[in-house]
């Protein structure tokens, strides 16, 4: 039978209050108890990265993880990545490499490329190929995906300085 | 004198004659269906391994010179032209 | 008239790179694709699938799950209406017949594949609907399967239809086959091409099953109302297909049927038929309340796509100049359980790149116990180059000639014949062979360290034209609106403003693209086939026209002057010898109220004149001899596009289609195990390729515009995955000394391979 809990969990900056079924994933408290359709659905077992959020700042798979355990946590998702109209650096990049054709993978793209560059302000190739291996895209073949990535990376890094 | 490239599979029919030519009567006044008529008056048997209730078989188009005519039977050809019965292309 | 308007004039907007009009919301997360909408009493639904390849259904029943609180409906395959004959245009450009539709849609008798749709279920939430199918009793008497297209075709498998018979153009044979159809193509006597040959080579090679792997699950809401009229929502390449076939389906007027396409995560082909909209309808009839499934990835895997597993043997002769006198292609494909006509695809393509006096090709479709196969980019044209693509490779090694020079001695171009007959209008693989033979690439020193290499293969695709429909309409501040009916897939919303704003003198970002639902654009058939930029281009450039011929007359009026004497020239409407000052697009939209009323301009097109594309792409790879592991160092696609309206997503539809073959070549594939059933229905194990198996993909861009088409478009998104199975087999080969003739070239299969034949091939390659 199910089971109904309240979950609080800080999202995107605002502390939320989220009534969760205990047999759902983070990945649908999001998607259907928050309303942020933002993050996506490729495969519910890991192995697309379509669903990555940062919870507590760790990118994780939203699928993999239950809703209940997201108590108190902070989660950035990519609705947060803009702030206002201002879209984040890998988001403008995006637009501009034409780094996503059909766009389903690219919110997983985009958080877990903050969350590399959060990290690493300076990455390699490989390192952006490492950081991004668990995110499948099966339209842009992702040589884009790497350029905006490290054009994104050489916005923040002049903007910090 | 149009040319009409016989489908492979019905070259049984023509004795394995490949390309027939037809007579055309006068420009753009000769329709596909009358020159499946000619070649069925001259080879038994080929309007009914080609049409489908009064149409061409399903999944069987028209190609007059190198491109489809989605007129089918209807389409008209000329004096020079170059038909084949081939599948259409959609693609994924 | 290169690189211009049909007017003669230097491109303004097509070539430039905007921003997509569509992509903030893609990168902020608003887009709405069809797992996203939801509705306050929706109800969820589960499909029942077969856990048997073949099997007869003996009973179901489903009172367990109806009585369970929260369930609110089950159907099966009885409550579909009685399945018909009636053919229709499908994916696979041949035609389908909807008795078998409805038959995949909810089996009825037979379970004739694995995940083969049992029942539905619809109840108020998920975790309920999929007890509720767990509580569906269905009693199977399980039947041997066959799913290996070389084993169906024996008179001793398993039939999977009692009633289908070879089919060979209008012949139907006596006896009950898997063989469903047979085609042939023929020209001139062949033994005699071959004896004329200095060298002639063959061989046989087999090809996995692969999916096409879309990242987004298919997805189907539908809402059935108490008058009987319905809307439905989902992510589908066709909407006006899904209309037609749930029309066809469940016997409903057309016109009582709205489909509101959502934005679509990928299809290459995967969605263009209809799985869960019928059932959606269905279930939302019984129940009063919209109905939403969404897939999950395992029944994506066993229950849609796949393409074609083939087992193909190719016979080529040549002359010691490398012309070639003869070649023959005995193809057989994978059909899946139901009726197909990819072998009949196969058949057209395989041959179609290259000149030649006499060939002969037979085509077999052959039915076995797997998800019916359905369009994949470019559909059923990989497996039969590759096997075309190996044999030239071999030839040119045997002749000691340049594997491009090869290619470009047999090259096809306008006025020659496809290996199916018609004529080729301009095309331009000669151009892109040459691209690729002076390109950078190609002139570097090829890797020579050890099991290193570099090879290329040819690539081709017909394209398609079909129908499409579009509205333009001018808005009061002379900015424009497009309307199209076609999905965007990969950015097309973008490419169809760049033409608008072409032809109607305004920016790109001027004009804003929309994709309309089923009730407010007219007809409009698939995104797919490479035809949307080509055709709904078209459209979009006929309903400009239709614009600008009505603000002609506004400008006539405004100047007091005959409508003959005004010209518009690419930018404003000009008068040649009266000093008034030219008018744009721009300046007449606050004029329209004044002068007439609105200005809307429309067109519905069905277009001759569809551009075919080839691509040639260069590979270096080294293999790791003992893991059998292929790294590709470089890689390069060159490919005639006609003319690029957006570069950067053509370059991201050569980029994205080769990366899709490069998966095919080396890694992916279905597993079965012996009972028939799929092993991998993961992306754990079903490997598709990340970023880290792939290197950047450069692109050559070879502009040889179609006449077909005002702005010289030709189809771009299915070619590139045409090349990268031969290229890579053939770069494998020079590196190793093994010819695998067998995907995938997965590190297993290599390795094996590579043991069998000795350490010494490895250590001095000859290929
Ligand atoms: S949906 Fe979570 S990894 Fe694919
Ligand atoms: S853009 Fe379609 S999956 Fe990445």
């Amino acid at each position: 039978m199910s089971t109904k809990r309240v979950v609080t969990a800080t999202i995107n900056g605002t502390d939320s209050t989220l009534i969760v079924d205990d047999r759902m994933s983070l990945l649908d408290a999001l998607r259907d108890a928050a309303g942020l359709t933002g993050t996506k659905e490729g495969c519910l077992t890991g192995d697309c990265g379509a669903c990555s959020v940062i919870m507590n700042g760790r990118l994780v798979d939203s699928c993999l993880v239950m809703a209940p355990e997201a108590e108190g946590a902070i989660i950035e998702t990519v609705e947060g990545l803009a702030q206002g109209n201002d879209l984040h650096p890998l988001q403008k990049r995006f637009l501009e490499h034409a780094a996503l054709q059909c766009g389903v993978c690219t919110p997983g793209f985009l958080v877990a490329a903050k969350d590399l560059l959060d990290r690493n302000p300076e990455p390699t190739d490989d390192e952006v190929r490492y950081w991004l291996a668990g995110n499948l895209c099966r339209c842009t073949g992702y040589d884009k995906i790497l350029r905006a990535v490290h054009d994104a990376a050489a916005d923040l890094r002049s903007s910090s300085r | 004198m149009a040319v009409v490239h016989v489908p492979s599979l019905l070259q049984d029919l023509t004795g394995g004659v490949e390309t027939v030519e037809v007579q055309v009567s006068g420009e753009g006044r000769t329709s596909v269906r009358q020159v499946v008529e000619e070649l069925d008056r001259r080879f038994p048997g080929f309007a009914a391994r080609l049409l489908w209730e009064d149409d061409l078989m399903p999944g069987i188009a028209v190609f007059i010179d190198g491109e489809q005519n989605r007129l089918g039977l209807r389409a008209k050809i000329a004096g020079d032209s170059q038909i084949f019965f081939i599948p259409p292309v959609v693609g994924g | 008239m290169e690189k211009q308007t049909p007017g003669g004039r230097p491109y303004k907007v097509i070539g430039t790179r905007p921003i997509r009009h569509d992509g903030e919301d893609k990168v902020t997360g608003r887009a709405q694709s069809g797992a996203d909408i939801s509705f306050r009493d929706q109800l969820y639904g589960k499909v029942l699938r077969s856990p048997h390849p073949h099997a007869r259904i003996v009973s179901i029943d489903a009172s367990k799950a109806l009585a369970m609180p929260g369930v609110e409906a089950v159907i099966t395959g009885a409550e579909l209406p009685q399945p018909h004959d009636r053919m229709f245009l499908s994916g696979e450009g041949g035609v389908e017949n909807f008795r078998y539709v409805n038959d995949r849609v909810l089996a009825s008798g037979k379970a004739l594949f694995e995940g083969h749709p049992i029942a539905a279920v619809a109840a108020k939430d998920i975790w309920t609907a999929e007890e509720a199918v767990k509580a569906i009793e269905v009693t199977y008497e399980v039947l041997p399967a066959v799913t290996d297209v070389l084993k169906a075709m024996q008179p001793d498998a398993p039939l999977l239809h009692e009633e289908i018979t070879t089919e060979t153009l209008g012949e139907k044979k006596k006896e009950s086959t898997n063989v469903c159809r047979h085609t042939q193509h023929k020209r001139g006597d062949v033994d005699q091409g071959f004896s004329a040959a200095d060298v002639v080579i063959e061989r046989e090679f087999t090809t996995s099953t692969v999916h096409q792997g879309y990242i987004e699950p298919h997805n189907a809401t539908a809402l059935y109302r108490s008058d009987g009229q319905i809307t439905i929502w989902t992510s589908t390449q066709a909407p006006f297909w899904v209309r037609r076939d749930v029309a066809e389906l469940l016997e409903l007027p057309l016109s009582t049927i709205k489909v509101v396409p959502l934005e679509i995560g990928g299809g290459f082909g995967g969605k263009i038929a209809v799985y869960l909209e019928p059932l959606a309808v269905l279930l939302s009839k019984k129940t009063g309340k919209p109905v939403k499934l969404v897939m999950n990835r395992q029944e994506v895997f066993l229950a849609t796509g796949p393409a074609s597993s083939t087992a193909t043997r190719i016979k080529i002769g040549v002359k010691k100049d490398g012309t070639i006198t003869a070649a023959a292609a005995h193809l057989v494909y994978e059909a899946g359980a139901f009726p197909s006509n990819w072998a009949v695809m196969g058949s057209m393509c395989v041959l179609a790149p290259y000149k030649m006096e006499t060939l002969l090709i037979d085509a077999f479709d052959v039915l076995t116990n797997t998800p019916k196969v359905m369009a994949y980019r470019a559909p059923s044209s990989p497996q039969a180059i590759f096997g075309v693509e190996s044999v030239l490779d071999e030839i040119a090694l045997e002749l000691g000639m340049d594997p491009l020079e090869l290619r470009m001695k047999n090259a096809v171009e306008e006025g020659d014949r496809r290996a199916d007959g018609p004529k080729f209008p301009r095309i331009g693989l000669k151009e892109t062979i040459q691209a690729a033979m002076d390109s950078e690439h190609y002139k570097s020193p090829a890797p020579s360290g050890p099991n290193q290499s570099r090879a290329v293969a040819v690539g081709f695709w017909f394209n398609a034209g079909l129908q499409s429909s579009a509205t333009v309409g001018i808005n009061m501040d002379g900015t424009a609106s497009v309307v199209t009916g076609s999905v965007d897939i990969g950015g097309s919303r973008a490419s169809m403003a760049m033409m608008a704003a072409e032809a109607l003198g305004l920016k790109a970002e001027e004009v804003r693209p929309s994709v309309a639902d089923t009730d407010a654009i007219g007809h409009t058939d698939v995104t797919g086939g490479s035809r949307t930029t080509f055709a709904t281009g078209m459209a979009v450039y006929e309903a400009c026209q239709d614009v600008l011929g009505q603000l002609k007359k506004r400008v006539a009026t405004l100047w007091e002057l005959p409508e003959e004497e005004i010209e518009f020239d690419g930018s404003a409407f000009q008068h040649a010898d009266n000093g008034k000052d030219p008018m744009t697009v721009k300046e007449l939209g606050a004029k329209l109220t004044a002068t007439g009323g609105p200005v809307m301009g429309h067109s519905s097109v069905a277009p001759t004149g569809v551009g075919a594309s080839f691509g040639v792409h260069i590979a270096d790879v080294e293999v790791d001899p003992e893991t059998g592991k292929v790294t590709v160092l470089r890689y390069t696609v060159v490919q005639d596009v006609g003319q690029a309206i957006h570069p950067s997503y053509v370059e991201g539809q050569m980029q994205g289609g080769a990366v899709q073959g490069i998966g095919w070549a080396l890694n992916e594939e279905y597993v079965r195990n012996d009972e028939g059933k799929m092993m991998n229905p993961s992306f754990l194990d079903y490997r598709v390729p990340t970023m880290l198996d792939v290197p950047s993909i450069e692109t050559i861009l070879v502009e040889v515009p179609n006449p077909g088409h005002p702005y010289g478009v030709r189809g771009v998104g299915e070619t590139p995955i045409v090349p990268p199975l031969g290229t890579l087999h053939n770069a494998i080969a020079r590196a190793v000394g093994v010819r695998m003739r067998s995907l995938p070239m997965s590190p297993p299969k290599l390795s094996a391979a590579l043991q069998a034949k000795g350490l010494e091939a490895i250590a001095a390659p000859t290929p």
